[in-house]
């Protein structure tokens, strides 16, 4: 074969056209537009906040160096698989910070999937679970309190990943099957949260919330039943952080996620039923009291 | 940078980008996002744009390094993919056909065209890269060197060796007997 002849054999099978959806450039565009309307905004607020900006920069730099990476959390919590899944190609790692009032909560990062860990939760392995690693610190440097201390825990925090298209009331980390583990390490305060395998979902938008309550806080965050958006509420007084939360959308299965609602809509009707008949049984003794005090 | 001017450089690179991003990606979603990011990228830095000196190549190294980092950090897909799936969602376009002279010759073009894709997909990245930099974005060897901070020796040597990769592949499946 003739080097020319190759050559256009290339030329021709690698220069073709493929078909363009015009609307990626829409989209484009419109990122630049709402930039621009930022921009606007950042240029009227620009004197006000130039001090505090400074402030937050530094705060920013001191940010990079000063938290524990997420395996670092994991070997803390004592489990290697886990730490070693979040060195894994699997593995998110971010780096989003979001600040309300004295604290600056930053999003360490992520991972979901299969035999993440090898604990175990009433005697089986567990298996599809997702975890993620958030710090949170004293915007103004102060140490949050240690967990021997008694002003450790005073304050709650309420981290939850939710999912877009499902009411967050009905499907966050207290649903779920989530829990957490907590230190505190050189004054800031690192949480895991580990729930089911949310990645199942990420073809829808998921995200994470952070708000000072001990449960999911229904005035906090606005959820839209007509497109399953989940945005914050801004006339909400408290702390109603919503972090983006993007896990690996090739994971996403849309099979596994029916099924997974299907089995959570089952153990919930589980629960009631469960819950009425304590009731029952509560009334029955009330009933059987005030007979025998009769 | 302004919506007027993004509108510009969208309107005049979108193509080859998005053919470059395309073919390096092997995946229509992937490559959708890939295509957005290196824009919004490119928009984030848009003071090193020198829209006088050949932003299709800078946009280029922008699309080449979002790619190596998702690869490194999701891991998204191996270097095989089901070349099938992806050899259908291929449209040829009829004037790259230079010498198609009956419906034949075509289909038999078109054929070898797919194969051609399928080699080139199948080599290792630091080969496949400059390949679709030098026959999709059709950029110079200069232009190339500096995207991927080679010397235009190496980025020389490896679209050869490259050309040789295929070559052998073609002769196995039987070009030219």
């Amino acid at each position: 074969m003739e080097d020319k002849e190759l050559n256009q054999l290339l030329k021709n099978a690698l220069s073709k056209d493929f078909e363009f959806d015009y609307k990626l450039n829409t989209k484009i565009l419109q990122k630049v537009r709402e930039n621009e309307m930022k921009d606007v905004r950042k240029i009227r607020r620009f004197s006000i906040v130039a001090a505090i900006c400074c402030a937050l920069f530094c705060c920013s730099a001191f940010a990079a160096w000063k938290y524990l990476t997420p395996k670092d959390v994991a070997i803390e919590y004592g489990d290697q698989q886990l730490a070693a899944a979040f060195e894994g190609e699997d593995a998110i790692l971010m780096d989003e910070s979001k600040t309300y009032d004295e604290y600056t909560v930053q999003l360490l990062g992520a991972v979901s999937g299969e035999n993440l860990t090898n604990f175990c939760a009433d005697g089986q392995a567990v298996s599809e679970r997702t975890y993620a690693v958030v710090a949170i610190s004293k915007t103004d440097g102060t140490p949050m309190p240690k967990t021997s201390e008694d002003d450790y825990g005073k304050v709650p925090f309420f981290i939850s990943p939710l999912i877009q298209g499902l009411n967050p009331q009905q499907y966050n980390i207290m649903t779920m099957n989530g829990g957490y583990f907590e230190i505190v390490k050189d004054g800031v305060m690192y949480r895991m949260i580990e729930c089911d395998n949310i990645q199942l979902f990420a073809d829808h938008a998921l995200y994470l919330c952070v708000s000072n309550s001990s449960f999911y806080e229904r005035d906090a965050y606005q959820y839209d039943e007509k497109t399953g958006n989940i945005s914050i509420n801004e006339g909400y007084e408290g702390m109603n952080l919503l972090f983006d939360f993007p896990l690996n959308k090739d994971k996403a299965n849309k099979e596994a996620a029916e099924a997974y609602l299907k089995e959570f809509s089952a153990a919930q009707e589980v629960d009631s039923q469960e819950e009425s008949n304590e009731e029952e049984k509560t009334e029955q003794n009330v009933g059987m009291n005030e007979i025998m005090n009769n | 940078m302004k919506v007027s001017e993004v509108n510009d450089l969208v309107n005049v690179h979108g193509k080859h980008i998005y053919n470059f991003c395309r073919q390096l990606t092997k995946n229509i979603e992937e490559a959708d996002e890939l295509y957005q990011d290196t824009f919004l990228k490119a928009i984030e830095l848009c003071d090193r744009i020198d829209k006088g000196n050949n932003p299709k190549s800078y946009l280029l190294s922008i699309a080449v390094k979002l790619w190596k980092n998702r690869k490194r950090k999701y891991a998204w897909r191996e270097r095989i993919v089901a070349m099938e799936s992806y050899q259908e969602e291929i449209v040829y376009d009829q004037k790259q056909c230079d010498h198609v002279q009956t419906p034949e010759d075509e289909l038999l073009e078109r054929e070898w065209q797919e194969i051609v894709t399928e080699a080139v997909g199948g080599l290792k990245e630091e080969y496949r890269i400059p390949m679709y930099l030098y026959y999709t974005a059709e950029l110079s060897l200069k232009e190339i060197s500096r995207i991927l901070l080679l010397p235009v020796g190496t980025v020389k040597s490896r679209l050869h060796k490259a050309r040789n990769e295929v070559k052998k592949y073609l002769e196995v499946k039987g070009y030219g007997r």
